[in-house]
């Protein structure tokens, strides 16, 4: 028992993050009940229906919001009950973590630059770094792919579709 | 019904259309055979193609997708124990026996032949219960229509994998995502935080392809770079004798019309289709010992259940307008990219579109049976395609056709934002086919919502005074109750033997 308690929580290797499903549920739920507090105080804040008969703009959302952080309490209970159950806890693992985090910068990142470089450029530079993250090393590999990708992007939405691509 | 069936199959006289089926088929082979990409993420990639082309031409290529891709799984299930998709995984455990006899030819054949019979038994279901249910549907009030939404999201919630608890948080999220923007009613903004690009709310495409796409990147990442797999030499295709053939008429008819049932309900899908079908084959065989260690019957099984469970789907997406499954949600984002909302009006106003459905099936099969045997050799080697290569032209794909889609930065930045969010989510194994489903039918549930409280004078009664809406609300708090009690059940057993 003992030893599973001590399971419970984080364990951060060179090549993997792992933590308990349970405590991870408990982040989410917390996380969540900020975001849906906030959606509900915004609905209830909504303009008052015109007529006695409708609910007006707020109601459904409202409505919606109330169940939800039932759910999301509900989740979050029954996460403090596997918690404390001998069931031994579900892990969840971020393998590579590191790569995992650059690959998330490296996504926002094309989407500032997207427009700024250009979509073909923007494809090219990205493509090629995303197979970096990914681990392919070979350059053959690091430059036929992403070349492959922009000319076919080109052909397809620029000369078939005919899309106006930045 | 047979005049309708006539102009669905006159769309074939277009060029264009079969361009669109045998691309739509040979990129569904593809998307299958890749171990880990879906026809969920197969239909989501292929919508930004879709821009701009004609309805029937882009719904014929994403039906093929769909019905190619749930059998493409099957290819790298049997050959090298890799099930491309989920609904796969029940013909591996005879396929790959199979392979490992020397008799990769004979179970190719039979599942590329089941496959096709499967979907062509479904299909006529899918005629004969489609148009009728429509028809039905069409009496429907707004108290009925916000039930049978909840119904559908109920069942996609209760029955998704994990816990029923999360499903109906991600339903929660996929409303509350569904009321951003202005109010449809009062024309109120809400939950824009004072930005424009908000006002038409949130835009599906981008948010599909970053939940579904560009998330699944993130999960090649962290596999790293794949390793080569070895295949057995295929030979024997078509070499099977016709009455081996013709002796697996009963599993393929009993499990196609089994995948066709489990497939119209909402949530539960190819996968379960071919499961309980596998299971129903092994019972009645009278050979169940083969079963597990190279049966025919099995893959057959398999095969023709998961994809009949394809024609099954599209039954409540197109009589009802509710999805049966992930990928017949994001289907509706493209019907509605081209202006067409499924549903009993589609029938009455756009015949053109259910029929060609209809017909794009029935055509489709020679076509998939086709390029599945003479393709062969090729699947099998799909899954050799590095993941780096695979993960940057997803990523790659993503980009452009979000831009594509409103030729805006604005849909890029939400595809980015769900990308990683959909990630999360799949981590904390909060399900993301409620929250698309959810962000389909979010609209449609509110406006019908507040119409039935309207035409009650605001008086709440008419959601348990009208027995059809009793029924449906009964049936949605099952779906949700029921899956979630056996869950506690069996967690109860679990803590017994610990």
């Amino acid at each position: 028992m003992e030893d599973y308690k001590n399971a419970l929580g984080w364990r951060l290797r060179w090549d993997a993050l792992r933590g308990s499903l349970p405590v991870l549920d408990l982040l989410g739920c917390a996380a969540l009940l900020v975001v849906f507090w906030q959606y509900f105080s915004q609905a209830s804040a909504l303009p008052q229906p015109l007529n006695k008969i409708d609910i007006g703009a707020g109601g459904f959302p409202t409505l919606l919001a109330i169940a939800t952080l039932i759910a999301i309490v509900a989740v979050a209970v029954a996460a403090v009950i596997r918690m404390l159950d001998p069931v031994p806890v579900t892990w969840v693992s971020i393998r590579r973590p590191f790569y995992v985090l650059a690959t998330v910068g490296l996504l926002f990142l094309q989407s500032i630059y997207f427009e700024k470089l250009g979509a073909l450029p923007s494809v090219l530079i990205f493509a090629l770094l995303t197979m970096l993250a990914c681990g392919e090393r070979r350059p053959l590999h690091l430059i036929g792919v992403p070349l492959a990708l922009a000319a076919f992007i080109y052909v397809v939405f620029n000369l078939a579709l005919d899309v106006n691509l930045p | 019904m047979f005049e309708s069936l006539a102009i669905g199959f006159s769309a074939f006289g277009d060029p264009m259309v079969w361009f669109a089926l045998v691309f739509g088929a040979l990129v569904g082979y593809l998307i299958g055979a890749i171990p880990g990409l879906g026809p969920s993420l197969g239909v989501a990639l292929l919508i930004p193609f879709t821009y701009g082309m004609d309805p029937v031409v882009s719904i014929v290529g994403l039906v093929a997708l769909y019905a190619a891709a749930e059998y493409g799984g099957a290819i790298t299930a049997i050959l090298i124990n890799s099930p491309g998709t989920a609904a796969a995984v029940a013909t591996s455990w005879d396929g790959y026996p199979l392979t490992q006899q020397g008799r990769t030819g004979e179970a190719l054949t039979v599942s590329i032949l089941s496959s096709g019979a499967g979907i062509f038994i479904s299909t006529l279901f899918l005629i004969i219960t489609a148009v009728p249910l429509s028809e039905f549907a069409l009496r429907f009030g707004p108290g009925e229509y916000f039930a049978l939404a909840l119904v559908g999201l109920s069942l996609v919630a209760g029955l998704s994998e994990g816990s029923p608890l999360k499903g109906t948080v991600a339903m929660g999220i996929g409303l509350a995502l569904a009321t951003i923007g202005l109010d449809v009613q009062t024309g109120v903004p809400r939950f824009t935080m004072g930005n424009p690009e908000f006002f038409e709310g949130l835009p599906l495409v981008p948010v599909l392809l970053g939940l579904y796409a560009l998330s699944e990147v993130l999960f090649m990442i962290e596999d790293g770079p794949s390793e080569k797999v070895k295949s057995a030499p295929i030979g024997g295709l078509l070499a099977l004798p016709v009455k081996t053939i013709f002796g697996l008429k009963t599993p393929i008819i009993r499990s196609s019309v089994l995948g066709y049932v489990i497939g119209v309900i909402p949530g539960a899908g190819a996968s379960i289709a071919s499961f309980v079908s596998y299971a129903v084959s092994k019972r009645l065989s009278k050979t169940p010992e083969k079963f597990g260690k190279g049966s025919l019957e099995g893959v057959a099984s398999s095969e023709a259940a998961n994809n009949s469970a394809v024609a099954g789907a599209m039954a409540p997406l197109l009589a009802l307008g509710i999805p049966g499954s992930p990928t017949t949600a994001i289907m509706i984002g493209a019907l509605m990219v081209q202006g067409i909302q499924p549903g009993p009006l589609l029938f009455a106003k756009s015949p053109e579109i259910p029929y060609t459905i209809f017909a794009s099936l029935w055509v489709g099969v020679p076509v998939m049976v086709l390029i599945g045997l003479a393709g062969a050799r090729i699947w099998a080697k799909v899954a050799n395609i590095p993941r780096p290569a695979i993960a940057a032209i997803v990523a790659g794909i993503c980009y452009v056709g979000a831009y594509a889609s409103h030729t805006t930065m604005f849909p890029v930045h939400i595809m980015t934002a769900f990308g990683v969010l959909g990630y999360i989510l799949r981590k904390l194994e909060i399900p993301l086919a409620p929250i698309i489903l959810a962000l389909v039918l979010g609209e449609m549930m509110e406006t019908n919502f507040r119409r039935a409280l309207i035409s009650n004078k605001g008086e709440w009664s008419i959601f348990y005074t009208s027995p059809m809406t009793v029924i449906l609300i009964a049936i949605a708090v099952l779906a949700f109750v029921l899956p979630a009690l056996s869950q506690l059940r069996a967690r109860r057993a679990k803590a017994k033997t610990v």
